[in-house]
């Protein structure tokens, strides 16, 4: 168990910060996840790991959305507006070096600063599959197991998702 | 078969997750230290967990306080509104009330009353 989650949790981790945009809080749901699965499922088949993880993961991302968007409501409602907790472009964290390093490395940096925008802006649950299927080399079955949906919706949520990242990154194909 | 494009975003995704700072490692490896811990107790005792529940609670009787205002006051305040309206509504009542016998006989009853009581 400990060799598992010590090979998923930096994915696991970026793919919480891509869904949530906040460092702190994706630490929060990786943790949660990992504890969930070692409580619940540790006895079962190593196999089933994988997408019972992500399962876990999944849920504790959308719960997260709901939490938000509860907090939005209530932002609204009372006019408030706390600009310390405006969700944290990981990016922007960055020093600026793009005056020292050579063009090719330019465009990579370029490349990767869109792609993570287009990320952030998928609907959510299109990017958790399109993250499931591509980076974590889930099969369909399994993301739809991981996703709790149907495997025509994987196929759905991904051929979505990829039309809409090679429009944002039709700037960086060549 | 991935296109070159997913080829070329997996790839980048992969870097990013091998190029994370030293500070969210540790975080990571603790998170997984206290996962691999027997019967470790996820955030119950953390205070974030509590705050909705708190939240919750404290909307719940902000609601209540608005909806069900000071009892006391409304019935303390309510006799004397309704005996005005009595006496406004009935005329001959305040001719009653500014008519000193009505206190003379008023304070002749009081009087009885206390001798009753003395005896």
């Amino acid at each position: 168990m400990e060799l598992f989650l010590a090979d998923i949790q930096s994915r696991a981790f970026r793919m919480a910060q891509l869904a949530t945009g906040n460092r702190d809080d994706a630490l929060d749901i990786v943790q949660d996840a990992m504890i969930k699965l070692v409580q619940k499922y540790s006895a079962h088949d190593k196999a089933t790991w994988k997408p019972l993880f992500y399962s876990i993961l999944e849920s504790r991302i959308l719960d997260w959305h709901r939490r938000q968007k509860v907090r939005n409501r209530f932002r609204t409602w009372f006019h408030l507006d706390n600009e310390d907790e405006v969700a944290e472009n990981p990016l922007e964290q960055q020093a600026d070096d793009n005056h020292v390093i050579p063009d090719f490395q330019l465009q990579d940096t370029q490349f990767m600063q869109n792609l993570e925008t287009a990320l952030q802006e998928l609907p959510i649950r299109q990017q958790q599959v399109f993250l499931l299927r591509l980076w974590e080399g889930l099969d369909i079955s399994q993301t739809a197991i991981a996703m709790q949906c149907s495997e025509s919706s994987v196929k759905t949520h991904y051929a979505r998702a990829l039309e809409k990242l090679r429009i944002a990154l039709k700037d960086h194909q060549s | 078969m991935n296109t070159p494009l997913e080829d070329r975003i997996k790839a980048k995704l992969e870097l990013s997750s091998t190029q994370l700072d030293t500070e969210t490692l540790q975080r990571l490896q603790a998170a997984r230290r206290l996962a691999l811990r027997p019967n470790s107790k996820a955030n119950w005792l953390s205070f974030k967990s509590w705050v909705p529940a708190a939240g919750l609670a404290f909307c719940t009787v902000i609601a209540i306080l608005i909806a069900f205002p000071n009892h006391q006051t409304i019935n303390n305040n309510q006799p004397d509104q309704t005996a005005m309206l009595e006496l406004l509504n009935e005329p001959e009542d305040l001719d009653t009330l500014s008519d000193p016998d009505f206190y003379i006989w008023m304070e002749e009853i009081e009087a009885s009353k206390k001798d009753n009581y003395a005896a």
